[in-house]
């Protein structure tokens, strides 16, 4: 279990574990309205990388991204 | 109101700088996921509108102004399918497929609204499942020629989301999804014991070597 900060949204935050899961390397920044960054497990400039929202307008949605541009990421 | 899900590829924007992101989510585009990917700056957005292109053309204006310096120069569009796509996620065959694209099995299919590589037609996941619907509701559904790899596709999925990845508890599963989905579909007497033996084949051989190992078989569709 990784030790650090959980997302406040719970949809955000099982996304979050999902990705981490595959590898993906979380990044909390809590830099305004950025709650961090994810990066894909290819860890070079390269790699693929999302924002994640500190309070998205939709939660749901945020999570829904989230999950989907870690399914898509071929790196 | 539909929902669309789509990416605008970026020229003139950093979106690994926090601050980029701050200044966007200031100026109103706190619905959005700002990501690189292969060396593009992609904005994505999940946003209802009555069509693609109204939410689409609203999307780019916003975030034009947002951001004065940048242009939105791409489009990230999983929501394009091919008929492959269609086939594969509706359970029919590519060639029932072709024959609702053609008309040939009535009205109704919508028009693709892309040609990738000049001559390969996309459409819009959406207007593919207002179609499938409404098909559905007329009571046309059984035209639906259900076929191996598209039917144990489905079950395998099924099951494998019903009782996870425990080894033992997958042909059980297996076998009740069978049950149920024969109930639903129209097949004949043949058509049941050859896809209710396929099935069971295949729940014994998820069972002996754990699920993991085995390739969803709508990979094998049309091999």
């Amino acid at each position: 279990m990784s030790t650090r900060d959980r997302h406040d949204d719970p949809a955000v935050e099982e996304a979050l574990q999902y990705a981490e899961e595959l590898g993906w390397r979380v990044d909390v920044r809590h830099n305004g309205h950025v709650w961090g960054r994810i990066f894909c497990p290819l860890a070079s400039r390269s790699g693929c990388q999302m924002s994640v929202g500190s309070t998205p307008k939709n939660a749901g949605n945020e999570a829904k991204r989230i999950r989907r541009f870690v399914d898509n990421c071929t790196c | 109101m539909t929902e669309f899900s789509f990416g605008l590829v970026v020229s003139g924007a950093d979106f690994s700088d926090d601050e980029v992101i701050n200044r966007l989510v200031d100026a109103g585009l706190d619905d959005v996921s700002f990501a690189v990917r292969d060396g593009g700056h992609v904005a994505y957005f999940d946003r209802e509108g009555p069509d693609f292109f109204s939410v689409l053309r609203e999307a780019v204006a916003d975030v034009e102004a947002a951001m004065p310096d940048a242009r939105v120069c791409g489009l990230d569009a999983p929501d394009f399918m091919t008929a492959s796509g269609v086939a594969e996620s509706s359970g029919r065959t590519r060639q029932n497929v072709h024959q609702h694209i053609h008309g040939k099995r009535g009205a109704g299919f919508p028009p693709p609204v892309l040609w990738a590589d000049g001559d390969r037609p996309l459409w819009l996941r959406s207007d593919v499942s207002v179609w499938s619907r409404a098909l559905a509701e007329s009571g046309q559904a059984s035209d639906t020629e259900l076929h191996w790899p598209g039917v144990a596709s489905g079950v395998f999925h099924l099951a494998r989301a019903s009782c996870g990845f425990d080894a033992g508890r997958f042909a059980p599963a297996m076998t009740f999804l069978i049950d149920r989905y024969m109930a639903l579909g129209h097949l004949d007497e043949d058509g049941r014991r050859d896809l209710s033996r396929q099935l069971r084949d295949l729940a014994d051989k998820v069972d002996r070597a754990g699920v993991g190992q085995i390739q969803p078989p709508g990979l094998y569709a049309n091999s």
